[in-house]
């Protein structure tokens, strides 16, 4: 099966970081965009303005702050400093996941901690142990030398 | 209402201010026991009086929403001379809305607690009084 791949980032020195489009990148738009949508949008009822802002600005805070690491782990090939994931107790090899806020993101690292798929973005309650093997299945050889994409 | 709006209302940052009136209630009530355990019934009107002083501490238990807010410097929808200038009225309305929206509920809470304690200050010792005597 050919590894879906749209971005690749090449950091300095760094790992290589592949965006999954449908289950990372597109979710985390859509994180960016919803908070950004509370807080520039102007408010036509006073009743729990308060707690929208507030709840808001939070999700936008977490958001930068996943950003910020991120751009770290990338920067660094840091990403096996992260905790990793447990599935009925055990541990999920080459799993890794990186929490700011309400928001996780899960990495698929390659042998040798230079490759990196950002697999999945979601917001509490987290429930994408599936789609992260279902995903980790498509980049069976991500790690290898890339193919031409389609 | 949105999906977000939907999940916002359920916590309205409230919590902390009736915690506070329930710690309130619970010392008055507390010091009118004490004090008739105690046979003592002036200290009937104690618990009152620090249920007041709770009441000032619940004037700082806000959660700051309107100052980080205004501190940041959010994108605005368009790049030109009119949508900075929406981006910054949206901004400062939006801050002044939500310090209403606070004070609207920060308003029951306090009153609860203020009459609660001021009724225990005043009136304290004579219900322990009367209680004592019984």
């Amino acid at each position: 099966m050919t590894a879906r791949k749209t971005k690749s980032e090449a950091a300095p020195a760094a790992a290589q970081l592949i965006r999954d489009p449908v289950s990372f990148q597109g979710p985390l738009q859509r994180a960016r965009a919803r908070c950004t949508s509370v807080l520039t949008t102007m408010a036509t009822r006073v009743r729990n303005t308060e707690a929208r802002l507030h709840v808001a600005m939070a999700e936008y805070e977490a958001l930068e702050t996943f950003d910020e690491l991120l751009r770290a782990h990338v920067e660094n090939a840091s990403f096996r400093e992260l905790p990793g994931i447990r599935s009925w107790g055990r541990r999920m090899a080459g799993f890794y996941q990186l929490r700011a806020g309400p928001f996780r993101g899960v990495f698929l690292l390659g042998k040798d901690s230079k490759a990196v798929v950002a697999l999945v973005f979601s917001r509490q309650p987290h429930d994408s142990k599936k789609r992260v093997r279902e995903l980790a299945a498509q980049y069976r050889d991500f790690d290898k030398p890339a193919e031409k994409p389609e | 209402m949105s999906d977000a709006e939907e999940e916002t209302v359920k916590g309205d940052g409230t919590g902390r201010l009736w915690l506070a009136v329930g710690v309130g209630c619970l010392i008055c009530v507390g010091f009118l026991v004490y004090a008739v355990c105690a046979g003592k019934a002036s200290l009937g009107g104690r618990g009152g009086v620090l249920a007041l002083a709770l009441t000032f501490y619940m004037l700082f238990l806000d959660r700051k929403t309107e100052t980080r807010y205004l501190e940041r410097d959010l994108p605005p929808k368009t790049d030109d001379a009119i949508g900075k200038l929406e981006a910054h009225h949206t901004q400062t309305r939006n801050a002044l809305v939500a310090v209403i929206d606070w004070a609207d509920k920060h308003k029951l809470p306090l009153a609860v607690l203020s009459i609660v304690g001021t009724i225990f200050a005043g009136f304290g010792d004579l219900a322990a009084e009367y209680l004592i005597a019984r």
